[in-house]
């Protein structure tokens, strides 16, 4: 398998970091050695990815229909035929079953038509790209300003949800799903935030517009009814300046640990987020744990240079 | 590690500057333009009138009207079903955007971060101001001209919080004067007092903390017998505070008020 986010001199170095990576070996080295680097996964995808890729897929259809030129009731019918379709298992000739009440085939339909409906006329308008395309999934790569002990450039890459216009003023807008109530609490978890801070310098660096800062467009996903709000996350050129100072000091280390093929054990942040899905293999002996990790997850290769999007 | 004696309190002063409507806080600001402060207003409440007649009546000194600069923002409001509500929310964005980098014609004075401590910011008023602010969550949520939801308030009063907490920075080395009308409040646990007016319960008990400084403009009596004062000491349940209490009076005439203070804090 090979993944060309890896350094050619420097085998286990990521030389292209999204915030996923960054946020994993901030998380725990080890976590991000055995989720990033080795790329183990748990067999069972959780049901939040699979209905967060699911509701941003549908979000992006419907962009990219009304940018076509379709009619609001051709493309919110046509988003609901999209739904349908791509949480039906071909394969085994039924729907997507979830056993999460918050987060099923049912709840999908009706956040996203809910979406569409509050902000039939939205005043958030999605910027159009020079090629006449909609700014969403937005594929991003810049230099980082950080080189390896090499001198091989480190990339900082992503993906932005949506770049959109309010009363002229551009900003990034990322998408969450969550079973919470959506209040100002909500929105506070995204200051600091390793991701929102990564999309808030990519948004200055890599389009040609002047970012003002990022929207978080939430949606609490409940059994019964779906609740949508919009909060801004503020980012002082300060505070990133100190993230992007602080990063330096995580890439060196990170460049480290990987010269010694050695990803030290962060073992207070087991329990947070629910648990890390790791922890079992880590309570094993280390002579056992390839074993159980065969046994109990599968690999893909986490590669942050693929495109997405429109780059 | 800087010594005491250099603190920025003795050259840069941030004003929270409350009163009732028509005590005179717009008008107290001739003071600060006569002394040569560069005063930039943000007119908010699209009220500066009474500045242009105070420092043109022969009260102050006659170049005083060139240090005033005034952007007013306020929002086209439009008729919905016999309803006025704004047709858009952009003042707060308009703020942020003229605090970042203030442009108004061919008059660039760049982000206030640049300016010096002979420079006063103005922002009149957080009323206005947290109103904005409201109007700009509605609007990003598509709910503009609607009743807020509560989650609405907690959103706005981040905002609101964020910018005074951003004025308040030490980045900041103008001198900064926020105009703030009072609102009476009442908590489980004691008598009814009084708070700058913006949005909520939550955050018009916090509004001081981002100030070194909180005055209180005040008039009594009618007619002939009125008398307008700047007060630098807590005034029944309106709590004032000031960075030299040793040095400055426990009040000021208003028309000389916020000069005299700025000069005493500096001294």
């Amino acid at each position: 398998m090979s993944n060309s986010s890896l350094s050619l001199q420097s085998p286990n170095f990521q030389i292209a970091w999204d915030s996923t990576s960054i946020g994993a070996f901030k998380t725990c080295p080890r976590y991000y050695q055995l989720s990033i680097l080795e790329g183990w996964q748990p067999r069972e995808i959780s049901v939040h990815l699979t209905f967060g890729l699911h509701f941003h897929s549908a979000l992006e259809r419907y962009d990219h229909l009304r940018f076509g030129g379709m009619p609001y009731e051709d493309a919110l019918r046509e988003v609901v035929r999209y739904v349908l379709t791509i949480t039906w298992d071909e394969r085994k000739n039924r729907p997507w079953i979830s056993d999460d009440p918050n987060k099923n085939r049912l709840t999908l339909l009706r956040s996203v038509v809910w979406y569409l409906m509050q902000f039939e006329n939205d005043p958030i308008e999605t910027v159009r790209l020079a090629n006449g395309k909609p700014a969403v999934e937005l594929s991003f790569r810049f230099d980082s300003g950080y080189t390896t002990q090499y001198g091989e450039s480190i990339l900082l890459c992503g993906h932005l949800d949506r770049l959109a216009m309010l009363n002229g003023k551009a900003f990034v807008l990322d998408r969450k799903t969550t079973k919470s109530t959506i209040n100002s609490s909500f929105f506070e978890k995204f200051t600091p935030d390793n991701q929102m801070t990564l999309y808030a310098i990519a948004g200055k660096v890599v389009y040609n517009i002047q970012i003002e800062g990022i929207i978080v467009d939430g949606a609490q996903i409940a059994q019964t009814f779906t609740r949508f709000l919009r909060g801004t996350v503020p980012r002082t050129e300060a505070v990133l300046e100190e993230w992007y100072y602080d990063l330096g000091q995580y890439l060196a280390t990170a460049e480290l640990y990987a010269a010694n093929n050695y990803w030290p054990m962060n073992d207070k942040s087991c329990g947070q987020y629910g648990g890390c899905p790791f922890r079992k293999i880590c309570g094993l002996p280390p002579s056992v744990r390839k074993e159980w990790l065969q046994a109990d997850f599968t690999r893909r290769i986490w590669d942050p240079l693929q495109v997405r999007g429109d780059i | 590690m800087p010594s005491l004696k250099d603190h920025h309190s003795n050259t840069t002063t941030k004003l929270l500057f409350v009163g009732d409507s028509g005590a005179g806080k717009t008008g107290a600001l001739a003071s600060l333009a006569a002394a040569g402060f560069k005063v930039r207003i943000l007119d908010l409440d699209n009220g500066v009138d009474v500045l242009r007649d105070l420092l043109t009546n022969g009260n102050y000194t006659k170049d005083a009207i060139n240090n005033v600069e005034y952007v007013t923002l306020t929002e086209p409001m439009k008729n919905a079903g016999g309803k006025l509500i704004p047709a858009k929310a952009s003042v707060w964005q308009r703020v942020a955007g003229m605090l970042g980098d203030w442009k108004d014609g061919d008059i660039n004075h760049g982000s206030i971060t640049t300016w010096d401590d002979q420079t006063v910011l103005v922002l009149d008023s957080l009323t206005m101001l947290s109103d904005a602010a409201l109007s700009y969550i509605l609007a990003m949520n598509g709910r503009l001209g609607q009743h807020p939801h509560q989650a609405d308030w907690g959103l706005a009063q981040a905002l609101v919080e964020n910018l005074l907490r951003m004025l308040y920075d030490e980045g900041v080395k103008c001198n900064v004067i926020i105009n703030c009308h009072i609102k009476p409040m009442g908590d489980d646990n004691g008598p009814e007092r009084y708070y700058p007016n913006t949005l909520g319960k939550a955050l018009p008990p916090k509004v001081g903390r981002y100030f070194n400084t909180v005055l209180l403009a005040q008039s009594s009596g009618r007619g002939s017998n009125l008398k307008r004062q700047i007060f630098t000491t807590s005034q029944g349940t309106i709590e004032c505070k000031n960075t030299a209490p040793s040095k400055v009076q426990p009040s000021y005439p208003l028309d000389t008020g916020l000069a005299d203070y700025f000069k005493a804090v500096r001294s």
